[in-house]
């Protein structure tokens, strides 16, 4: 009797004790596209100090993949997205084949992508002004 | 039944008792915080009410306050913005600041220590509609949103969701 008293408290303890789920954070896992962004930052900040410092262009490259890279939603890469990035890759161009005007065409390009953000997320505008060259 | 035995059992059933409520109160910790996310030195202390904000805020521009608010709504595409209540009908829209942290997706509902600046400002329509389709509003609702809006907004430096 006493053995089935000890067992059934134990029992009772266990079922108690059962740990109930923990609610995790749902952060959000960049996507490709949005990577591909935090690369390109990178890569303006580095081509900003080279054009300020008048040090050796190091061109950007990420651009290349902006139309193909998977984005945070489905049915961002649409003909406006398509129209933007283009503006950009224009002025990337124009820089890689000896544009005189530098600051002109490197601001051109920032400006592609702010035009690009007001349409689709504005969030990033801010930090991705902080890019245009203004002295 | 001997007079041992039920004793036995009625001592039992007592500790069982006290030790399902001892257990349940101390075992399970369903509502673990999230978490400081930004400025990870921030604290509770000295936090106003989110309500007071609009009070505050009259004769400024902006000002620099720290806050506590119950999250209404939260971006359900990146966790980049999230929404409290300053009144009975008006939400105040929180971001962060540089865009350098996201709060979690799933902290609607659960209250927030907010710090950094508070302002007015006024939302384009294009901002409204991206809002309102990161918040998971329909088609037709999005639809609808045709015109600006002056709104209490915060771009904050560090938040903690409980």
């Amino acid at each position: 009797m006493q053995n089935t008293l000890i067992f059934a408290f134990l029992i009772v303890i266990v079922v108690s004790c059962k740990p109930q789920k923990v609610e995790e954070p749902d952060m959000y896992e960049p996507s490709e596209l949005a990577m591909l962004m935090r690369q390109m930052e990178t890569e303006n900040l580095n081509l900003r100090r080279a054009i300020l410092e008048d040090d050796s262009l190091i061109y950007p490259k990420a651009y290349h993949h902006l139309n193909t890279s998977k984005p945070t939603q489905e049915g961002t890469i649409d003909e406006d997205y398509k129209a933007f990035s283009a503006a950009y890759s224009t002025s990337m161009n124009n820089l890689r084949e000896g544009d005189s005007n530098i600051v002109y065409r490197f601001n051109q390009g920032v400006q592609a992508c702010v035009s690009c953000h007001n349409q689709f997320c504005g969030g990033p505008i801010e930090r991705i002004q902080q890019l245009f060259i203004t002295d | 039944m001997t007079y041992q035995t039920s004793s036995t059992i009625t001592l039992f059933t007592i500790c069982a008792l006290f030790v399902a409520v001892l257990t349940s109160t101390s075992c399970n910790n369903p509502t673990q915080e999230f978490g400081i996310f930004g400025d990870s030195t921030l604290t509770e202390d000295g936090a106003i009410a989110a309500a007071e904000i609009p009070a505050m805020l009259v004769g400024h521009d902006s000002i620099h306050v720290k806050a506590k608010a119950t999250i209404n709504a939260v971006c359900q595409a990146k966790g980049c913005w999230m929404d409290v209540p300053i009144s009975e009908d008006e939400d105040m829209t929180i971001r962060f600041k540089g865009y350098k942290f996201f709060v979690p997706k799933n902290s609607s509902g659960r209250e927030a220590i907010i710090e950094g600046m508070a302002f007015v400002d006024t939302i384009s329509v294009a901002d409204l509609r991206h809002k309102a389709q990161d918040g998971g509003e329909s088609e037709e609702v999005i639809a609808k949103i045709t015109d600006p809006q002056v709104q209490y907004s915060f771009t904050a430096t560090g938040v903690i969701v409980k």
